[in-house]
């Protein structure tokens, strides 16, 4: 039984050997990575494929500097709320770029996640579930990569970019370091995606040949979906260094690079989107730290400055490209800030109620769901509970919340079923 | 053994209702040959060769100690004759100390799943595992010690299982029935089957009603970030539960498992008379009776078969790669035993092994089953009939089976058991109303007996003070009547008197109180009596429905049995089914391919027959058409010519017309001028003319000629256009029979690829019916230990640590060295290094912590990490002890190839392989070195390396 999974068959009639045909193919062609080809290409294949974008501003980002200003009250603090262009919606002065793409945007003002401890609150936003010892739960972005996966790809499916290179966390739970999430950075790329000092991609190739060929004649004797995967790894790795630019943000513009802003942020925020367009599911970015326990104020001013400035650009080029129609964008947080200003002009931990925004894939643009009461002390109307948040996205992308993912035989829901979908944001 | 002792102090009622005991004295084959009885008998076909010593040496290395065998090992181990020979190596494995290291990496994995947590160290945790190991505890006492830790004394790493689930009832019950039962009871509460769902909804709670009253304890220590954990527990706490279905019913669940083990008889206590240290914010609490510690018990008990199929299952899974029930811990109606009748076997017999884990261990190693080969051969197996027949008898089993009434039987036992609960419960009711009125009743006596007291006391003070008073009177009486001029002597009598009658008449109404109060304590007493008569009966009848309820309960779990056995024996030739109609789809497809095969051939041996006659006629067709082409040109330049002459002939008729004008102009002058200068102009004229006009005859006859000329070659053309057509006519059934003969051959490498995927569809069903050995990734921990042999890196790690010790005291004089202690600092430093490895492959293969660890995946990043990463390079250098260095001391391309894949793969290179190599470093005669590392790499990241065959 010879093996057929080189360039040189294109018959693969064995169905669980697809994703191994469409890999294959890509070792000749180059398919599904887009950094090298026209522009309108990929905005096409852009529009076909869905993605996701979060932008995780840790520390929890107060709500009252950004998007539920609470102005002249007592618990307003000393920033204005300014027009967006949607007529109605008002945020905090602080964000007056973020305000003209206000009619891309959504913003949810209730999220509750009743919590107040960092670590499990964050957890709750980023799996949405609450922590327990009983079982780990996947970090959305996993979910996202093992929902939308199709196979054609190399690039792993769930990156979080962060200012340097680093490995794979287990942040998957259940589905598997497949779906974990890669730490690619602005220095640095990918991990492991040069060749070791020394080796020419001549020499590469050939040892690569060594073991292909080694291979091939182990699979004359047994082939099973485990060695189709385990082969298909390494070349899913060729690729990956082949077109290892593509986790390169310095390949971009400078003009890009200005618009976005040249802090960690903007370098950070124009590198998600290289990889977005280059068929990543998932793409998170962090900008540290909002957790103002002093000082609340002036570094409100600091850190939603770059966030504006960086957002807005970003949104600003989703749109260029026509890809915001199809990623899903969700600015996060995991909780935001007490309405009371402390002594050190502070503000502390709040789970009862805070904001977040979300933009594109279908979300209804320029809606705000929930209502804090005047001093935001309190929700008023719709409180959202982050497994809803989760139904939502999911289903914005196109995937059922209410399905099960099979792991190795265990089903496992793909969303917490207590939640519900936030359907005015999907209409 | 403290934990057995303490624990025999409760009497325990034990309800053994499924478990097969083993019969005493009985005769039996050892277990390795019922293994493959069991096996054999149920499969259809032909069983896979035995593995050849290399395959079985790096094998039984792997999955017992964790490590592929040196090259030294294998060659010594081929070169033994002896017949005994893996059998002896399975006891020298199981006996060596790396057995008891790897098995405890094995069950820590198994037991916390690498969950991460700091509240036992891991190595505390390890040290534990390992003295069970190395003492050869029974595998039962390693569980009670787990599940009964309270993180105390000596053995206080035990408790790390419970304190890093941060002894959370729901995931102790989830992860206690998961990795001890081999069942996943989260799931359970999905199902759709409502009578099932509750049946295991009270089993999860059964299960949590053990657990419930334990939690995490932590002690403050000096340094106020560290806390101590330890596992108390409470004396009370009971668990209620309410099904989905019926939320507003909740029920009250004692501690039970699925098995029918339960706790009968829970010893009572007042307040702190239950504990031995009571719960307090500076003391864990422990219980006189500790739920816990009875789970520990019961859960391990021989009579609850869940346990030990658990415990074989997941042996058997790490020996052969899958579980026979796969997943390990999803033991659950739709996914039940591939070999119901071998699991069973295996439990009981681990159960009269004592629960010793190696001589399991060894068993599975013995048998035929887990030494036969990957390769598989279905194509002699078995005779078409032979697989329709089993097919046939099975259909008709399974079709009987599926139409069985014995679910609806369940549900009527489920629901007598309810029933008879529901009056048990009814009792309870009306007993606590009858204790609750004896009560009262009792209070009404003695406060009526108070009250009476108090009467009686009043009454023996006024009785006295009346004897006083009548004393006093009858004595003023007599004063009086002495002085009885003097009144107030008579005044005081009356005085006298008068308290008197006042005291008899208050005397007389405490009486009357007294006789009241006495004759309502009787009535009260009376009736106590009658309620305590009540009591009674009514105990002794809840005694009696308490055996009822057990009767209901064990013909219930009785029922529940057999259909379980049913559903497992249904779902076994279910499975048995599905790998026959594949073995039969096989066939026919092997049939298939072999008729499509021997047609396309014979259309094939019918062409290549006419191919002397093809050649002929093709090499006319080439000449015809040669001639055809040829005729053509020549037409072409006939009918140019022709044309070229009848122009030339037009044009010379013109040239004569005019000219005979002219010399009619020039005649019709002459004669009327009659010059004769003009007269032998006229004459000139017509010689030219009449020269002309014989140069119009010869143009004539040429162009005549050239029009014959293109007459004859058209002929001779349509001539040769005949004959070819004769010839297509000819050529026109060759054509179609090569064209069949295209389409044969389509057809078979068609029927080639579905025969591979039946064949592969085949395999993968028999590698679940063991009857070919699985390939087996392996672990991250077998990456690391086979990739220390294979490279040779324990000598080199072991020169690099002697170094480091070395230069770290290189001031140090001889005599100041302390061997021994040099020994250890440097085997720390080797142990350093090796684990550095084993930590690199966990971080790029581990699944993540806390989920199961079992399932496979490839990632581009660990491919990435083989091909590019610092640390993988480190190991490929030729370092002073490693395989890279020996390799480059030899000088024979051949040879290295040998030793080179004896290394890596534990297997001598086929010449192919030898040629390979060769060829790959002949290329490369400049960096040799540099070659030789990128065919080891080549090796080491191939799936022969990564997978246990």
């Amino acid at each position: 039984m010879k093996c057929k999974y080189a360039c040189n068959s294109s018959e693969h009639t064995i169905a669980r050997r697809d994703f191994l045909g469409k890999i294959a193919a890509g070792t000749c062609t180059m398919a599904g990575l887009n950094s090298l080809v026209h522009p309108v290409a990929a905005a096409q294949i852009a529009a076909k494929k869905k993605r996701v974008l979060s932008i995780f501003l840790s520390g929890g980002v107060s709500q009252f500097e950004s998007f539920d200003p609470k102005p002249g009250t007592l618990t307003g603090g000393p920033f204005k709320a300014i027009p967006t262009s949607v007529p109605g919606i008002h945020i905090s002065e602080l964000l007056p770029k973020t305000a003209d793409q206000m009619h891309h945007l959504s913003l949810i003002r209730t999220v509750n996640t009743n919590i107040n401890d960092h670590g499990l609150s964050r957890y709750q936003i980023e799996r949405g579930h609450k922590q327990s010892a009983i079982a780990d739960f996947p970090h959305i972005g996993a979910i996202v990569a093992k929902g939308l996966d199709e196979g054609t790809s190399p690039v792993p499916g769930h990156i979080h970019v962060s200012s340097s290179a680093g490995s794979r966390s287990s942040n998957s739970a259940y589905l598997g370091p497949k779906y974990a999430s890669i730490s690619v950075g602005t220095n640095g790329g990918l991990n492991n995606s040069e060749l070791p000092g020394g080796m020419t991609a001549t020499i590469n190739d050939r040892r690569q040949a060594f073991r292909r060929q080694a291979n091939e004649r182990f699979l004359q004797r047994r082939r099973t979906a485990e060695t189709d995967a385990y082969v298909e790894s390494h070349e899913r790795a060729i690729q990956l260094m082949a077109n290892r630019e593509i986790f390169d943000v310095t390949k971009e513009s400078q003009k890009s690079a200005e618009q976005y802003g040249t802090f960690d942020l903007g370098k950070q925020c124009l590198l998600a989107r290289r990889l977005l367009e280059n068929e990543v599911s998932f793409v998170q970015v962090s900008h540290s730290n909002y957790d103002t326990h002093a000082e609340n104020f002036n570094f409100h001013i600091e850190q939603l400055g770059e966030f504006d400035q960086a957002f807005s650009a970003l949104i600003d080029d989703l749109v260029q490209r026509g890809m915001l129609d199809s990623t899903l964008v969700v600015v996060l947080t995991e909780f935001g800030r007490t309405p009371r200003i402390n002594n050190r002009y502070g503000r502390d931990h709040w789970g009862k109620g805070f904001s977040i925004a979300l933009a594109g894939c279908g979300i209804q643009p320029g809606a705000v769901i929930g209502a804090t009461n005047k001093d935001g002390t309190e929700i008023a109307d719709r409180e959202v509970k982050p497994a809803d948040l989760f139904h939502t996205y999911l289903r914005a992308i196109g995937l059922d919340p209410q399905s099960e993912f099979d792991i190795g035989g265990r089903s496992v829901p793909m969303a917490d079923p207590t939640g519900n979908a936030i359907e005015e944001l999907l209409a | 053994m403290d934990l057995r002792r303490r624990t025999c102090l409760f009497s325990l009622v034990l309800t053994f209702s499924t478990v097969d005991l083993f019969v005493q004295g009985q005769e039996v084959a050892p277990l390795n040959q019922r293994i493959d009885e069991a096996i054999a008998s149920a499969h259809v076909g032909s069983l896979a060769d035995e593995a050849n010593d290399y395959e079985f040496l790096r094998r039984v290395f792997l999955n017992l100690v964790g490590r592929s065998p040196s090259v030294k090992e294998t060659r010594t181990f081929v070169a033994n004759v002896d017949p005994s020979k893996r059998a002896d190596t399975v006891d020298q494995l199981l006996g060596s100390t790396e057995f008891d290291d790897y098995f405890t990496d094995v069950l820590d994995v198994m037991l916390m799943e690498r969950r991460s947590g700091k509240r036992i160290a891991q190595s505390e945790w390890q040290s534990f595992l390992h003295k069970a190991i190395q003492e050869k505890w029974p595998f039962d006492q390693i569980v009670q010690t787990i599940l009964s830790a309270d993180g105390v004394g000596e053995l206080r790493g035990a408790a790390k299982f419970l304190l890093e689930r941060d002894v959370e009832p729901n995931a102790l019950t989830r992860d206690v029935s998961r990795i001890f039962l081999g069942r996943d009871l989260q799931c359970a509460q999905c199902h759709d089957h409502p009578n099932i769902v509750d049946y295991e909804q009270a089993e999860y709670y059964g299960i949590l009603a053990f657990v419930s009253r334990s939690y995490l304890f932590e002690q403050d220590t000096e340094d106020k970030a560290v806390k101590i954990a330890f596992v108390g527990e409470k004396a009370v706490g009971e668990t209620e539960f309410s099904s989905v279905f019926s939320p507003e019913d909740s029920s009250h669940m004692d501690p039970q498992l699925l098995s029918g083990l339960t706790l009968e008889v829970e010893p009572r206590f007042e307040g702190e008379e239950a504990y031995i240290v009571a719960p307090s914010k500076t003391a864990a609490g422990l219980p006189k009776f500790s739920r816990r510690a009875q789970l520990a018990r019961l859960i391990t008990h021989p009579a609850n078969e869940h346990f030990a199929k658990n415990v074989v299952n997941r042996f058997w899974a790490h020996m052969m790669g899958h579980g026979l029930v796969d997943p390990v811990d999803f033991h659950h109606g739709d996914n039940l035993p591939s070999h119901p009748a071998l699991l069973k076997i295996l439990a009981n017999e681990f159960v009269n092994l004592g629960f010793d884990s190696r001589e399991l261990l060894r068993q599975i190693a013995l048998s035929r089953t887990y030494q036969q080969s990957v390769d598989f051969s279905a194509e002699v197996s078995v005779a078409n009939g032979e697989v329709d027949s089993r097919m046939e008898a099975l259909n008709s089993s399974v079709t009987r089976m599926e139409t069985d009434t014995e679910d609806l039987a369940f549900e009527e036992f489920a629901k007598r058991l309810e029933l008879r609960r529901e009056k048990v419960t009814t009792v309870d009711l009306a007993i606590t109303d009858a204790a609750k009125r004896l009560e009262e009743l009792k209070q009404e006596k003695a406060t009526l007996g108070k009250a009476q007291a108090e009467l009686q006391k009043t009454q023996k003070t006024k009785q006295s003070q009346l004897a006083l008073v009548e004393s006093a009177a009858t004595a003023a009486k007599k004063v009086a009547d002495s002085f009885p001029e003097d009144t107030t002597l008579a005044e005081k009598h009356k005085d006298y008197q008068q308290r008197a009658d006042q005291l008899t008449k208050e005397l007389e109404a405490i009486q009357a109180q007294l006789t009241e109060k006495k004759s309502l304590a009787e009535k009260a007493a009376s009736q106590a009596e009658s309620k305590n008569l009540r009591l009674a009966r009514l105990r002794a009848d809840r005694i009696g429905l308490a055996d009822m309820v057990a009767e209901a309960r064990g013909a219930m779990l009785e029922v529940y049995s057999r259909q379980q056995q049913r559903k497992a024996q249904l779902s076994e030739q279910q499975q048995q089914l599905l790998a026959l109609t594949r073995h039969k789809k096989y066939l026919a497809q092997l049939q298939s391919q072999q008729q499509l095969t021997n047609r396309s051939t014979e259309l094939a041996d019918a062409f290549e027959a006419t191919a002397a006659e093809r050649d002929t006629l093709t090499q006319s067709i080439v000449n015809l058409e040669g001639m055809i082409a040829a005729q053509s040109v020549t037409m072409t330049t006939l009918a140019q010519e022709s044309k070229l002459a009848i122009e030339a002939l037009t044009k010379r008729q013109a040239a004569i017309d005019s000219l005979k004008e002219v010399v009619e102009k020039a005649r019709s002058a002459a004669e009327q001028l009659a010059d004769p200068e003009l007269d032998a102009s006229v004459t000139s004229l017509d010689t030219k003319y009449l020269a002309l006009n014989e140069q119009l005859s010869s143009d004539k006859q040429l162009a005549d000629q050239k029009d014959k000329e293109l007459v004859s070659a058209q002929t001779t053309l349509k001539e040769h256009e005949a004959e070819r057509a004769e010839l297509a006519t000819k050529q026109k059934p060759f054509l179609e029979s090569e064209k069949q003969l295209a389409k044969a051959l389509t057809a078979r490498d068609k029927a080639v690829a579905e025969t591979e995927l039946a064949h592969q569809q085949l395999h993968d069903s028999w590698e679940r019916r063991f009857a070919v050995r699985a390939l087996v990734p392996l672990t991250p921990e077998q990456l690391a230990g086979n990739t220390i042999i294979a490279l040779e890196l324990e000598l080199r790690y072991k020169l690099e640590a002697g170094a480091e010790w070395q230069s770290k005291y290189k001031d140090k004089k001889p005599e100041e060295i302390d061997e021994e202690k040099k020994t250890a600092e440097i085997n720390d430093l080797l142990q350093k290094r090796i684990d550095q490895v084993t930590k690199t492959y966990i971080s790029m293969f581990a699944a993540p912590g806390g989920s199961p660890q079992d399932v496979f995946s490839a990632t581009a990043d660990q491919a990435l990490f083989f091909a590019n990463d610092g640390r993988v390079q480190s190991w490929f250098s030729p370092a002073e002890g490693s395989l890279l260095k020996r390799l480059e001391s030899i000088g024979d391309e051949k040879m290295l190839a040998e030793e080179l894949h004896m290394a890596i793969l534990s297997r001598p290179a086929t010449d192919i392989e030898k040629k390979e190599v060769e060829a790959y470093l002949s290329e490369r005669k400049e960096d040799r070195s540099t070659a030789i590392r990128e065919v080891a790499w080549g090796l080491l990241t191939s799936l022969e390396f990564r997978f246990n065959r």
